[in-house]
């Protein structure tokens, strides 16, 4: 497994666009990614789909924890950090 | 006697006109003892229906310049969500009937997204009561819409995204029972100017059809049955609106200028070819910026050098007469591409991006200059060039141009090998060093966004920073009065295509210092030009006086 924490620091969040290019991202892979809010400290771990990144409403400063395993884990995990720290190319 | 009820949001603007009671066409019913693989066929092919749909009504948007397009494409992403899917399949296979499946799992979703602690994200179980609704509509198939009146307001229930950009175009105006001040109708209404009240409560769906409804998009009310003093005060304002639309549209096909005949140009900022009729159709006289991140972005190899010359060769089709002036790729380790690998940076605001990363990747450069290079022979092409921050930074893309210039002769490829090569005015070392770059470019057009943030060292999306980011700040206005002053003496045009640039307000002090073309989003050239056309030079040199001393006023 290969896990990484993150903060998100576009202005929307994981929603709209940027939302739609993280759920794509995810699926253009193999492994299985779960996600945490963890600066909503009540939201679950939860597999990286649409509406589970609706529900876990991540803003602008949160932190979240990746989590992924199969055989392209590394890679899947170093596209989404990428993602992410380069705000989604907004 | 009329009634006034008050909504939660409003799309600016008024509008009178008989109710419409608009309805949803009725929800298909299952065939009885469905199987459930029947069922679940059918499931997937509303699905797909449903997705395919939304796709279509982003692009739609998209081809319209809205930025609202993002939304479709988010809901079409939900209508084939696992956790929907799942949550269908195994209703059905417990023997339930396809449709209540869809209703029931949607409602369990949209009840987990109501309970959130987060007004935003509260809103978004409309999100997801749209998707719902998007399926039933695609299981129930093609239907007959109903023939709404023209000039009807239409009254509903709620309205999703979908249907709000669905309503025919002869509609005055609506009001929803439903709906918050930040959900996406609302946002939808003002993009496409339809006055509009949601969040108006159950009392506006109890109004029989035919009744006088007056919607007033600004203060976020409907006003029943309106007496006759309330009517004619509302219509001396629709008067007066409609006048100022007419003021600025009569103004569309004459250039833009100040009271007294001083030219400044009004030029439009497009990111997409498709955005190029839009600035047509708002009376630009040229482009000022075309952003071409567009070609790079969502894919998994680089456009290649026919791809480009095709795009920009369709914005040349739409304004066939005006300068088109083109930005060379302008990304950055802030915008990541796939096959662009950067590594991670500690600042990418000061890091590899524009024209740096252009050096870092010349073969990418190359393939963009030969593209504009070979469309500048159709038209009146200019390069920019972004992120430059030394003359050498220019030297070095000039020398480039060359390269490419001699690669397309010796292919004998037909092409234009000197077209205008200008600087975005965006660091502040450009600023200053502008004399020495304004001697080697042929044009400046001030990047006030970026100028304002590296002027003030703050960073705009900054959580507790952002009241500090003022493109109008004097620190960014004598920035401004630098480089123009440089242009001049070198006699180059100069021009700006920040946000700024279409700021009602700020226009007047453009124009005084000297500014020879203003450039913005398309939708903001009319009130610009307006304004520019109620002043003179005189007063437009003391705006911007005001603006370079704005300190002293406090």
């Amino acid at each position: 497994m290969t896990e990484v924490v993150l903060t998100v620091n576009n202005p929307v969040g994981l929603h709209a666009r940027p939302a739609k290019v993280f759920v794509e991202t995810v699926r253009a892979y193999k492994s299985t990614v779960t996600i945490q809010n963890l600066s909503r400290p009540q939201t679950k771990e939860v597999p990286v789909t649409a509406f589970n990144l609706l529900q876990i409403g991540v803003r602008q400063g949160h932190q979240i924890r990746l989590r992924a395993s199969g055989e392209d884990e590394a890679e899947v995990i170093a596209a989404l950090t990428k993602l992410v720290e380069e705000n989604f190319g907004e | 006697m009329g009634v006034v009820l008050q909504g939660a949001g409003g799309a600016a603007g008024l509008a009178f006109g008989p109710a419409y009671r608009w309805q949803r066409a009725a929800v298909a019913v299952d065939p009885p003892h469905e199987p459930p693989d029947a069922a679940l066929a059918r499931f997937h092919a509303a699905q797909r229906a449903a997705a395919s749909r939304l796709r279509a009504l982003a692009e739609r948007q998209r081809a319209s310049g809205l930025r609202e397009a993002d939304l479709f494409d988010a809901q079409a992403l939900l209508v084939e969500d696992e956790t929907l899917t799942d949550g269908v399949t195994a209703l059905v296979l417990e023997g339930e009937p396809l449709t209540q499946a869809i209703q029931t799992v949607v409602a369990q979703m949209q009840a987990v997204l109501a309970e959130l602690d987060d007004p935003y994200l509260r809103e978004r179980a409309a999100d997801m009561a749209a998707v719902g609704l998007e399926l039933l509509r695609a299981l129930a198939g093609d239907q007959a819409s109903p023939t709404i009146p023209p000039g009807a307001i239409i009254v509903a229930d709620d309205l999703t995204p979908a249907e709000t950009v669905d309503l025919p175009h002869h509609v005055a105006g609506f009001a929803t029972a439903g709906g918050g001040p930040t959900g996406h109708t609302i946002i939808l209404a003002r993009a496409r100017g339809v006055p509009a009240v949601v969040g108006v409560g159950e009392a506006i769906l109890h109004v029989p059809d035919g009744t006088s409804l007056l919607v007033d998009g600004d203060a976020a009310t409907v006003l029943i049955d309106p007496d006759e003093a309330a009517l004619q005060a509302a219509q001396e304002r629709i008067a007066a609106l409609q006048a100022a639309r007419q003021r600025r549209a009569a103004l569309r096909d004459r250039s833009g200028q100040l009271r007294d005949g001083r030219p400044v140009a009004l030029w439009a900022n497009i990111g997409r070819p498709a955005e190029a009729r839009l600035a047509r159709e708002h009376g630009a006289e040229g482009v000022g910026l075309f952003r071409t991140e567009f070609l790079f972005l969502d894919r998994a190899t680089p456009p290649d050098e026919d791809e480009q010359y095709a795009a920009y060769r369709a914005v040349l089709a739409e304004l066939p007469d005006c300068p088109i002036v083109i930005r060379t790729l302008d990304i950055g380790g802030d915008k990541p591409l796939p096959y662009l690998p950067l590594p991670p940076e500690a600042n990418p605001f000061l890091g590899v991006r524009g024209l740096r990363l252009s050096m870092q990747r010349p073969d990418l450069f190359q393939t963009q200059l030969r593209a504009l290079l070979r469309v500048a022979v159709h038209g009146d092409i200019w390069i920019m060039l972004p992120m430059v921050a030394t003359p050498a930074d220019l030297a070095w893309a000039r020398a480039q141009l060359g390269e490419a210039a001699a690669a397309l002769a010796a292919a004998g490829v037909d092409h234009r090998p000197d077209p205008p090569l200008g600087v975005m005015i965006e660091t502040p070392a450009a600023v200053v060093l502008a004399d020495q770059l304004a001697r080697q470019a042929a044009f400046f057009s001030i990047g006030s966004n970026d100028l304002a943030q590296y002027t003030l060292a703050v960073d705009r999306g900054h959580a507790t920073l952002a009241a500090r980011y003022r493109a109008d700040d004097p620190a960014v206005w004598r920035m401004i009065e630098l480089a123009a002053r440089a242009a001049r003496q070198a006699g180059i045009p100069i021009g700006i295509c920040g946000e700024l640039g279409g700021d009602p307000n700020a226009a007047p002090a453009l124009a005084g210092l000297g500014l020879d073309e203003l450039s913005m989003a398309p939708a903001s050239i009319p009130a610009v030009k307006e304004r520019l056309a109620q002043i003179t030079w005189a007063e437009a040199q003391a705006a911007a006086a005001r603006a370079l001393g704005a300190e002293e006023q406090g």
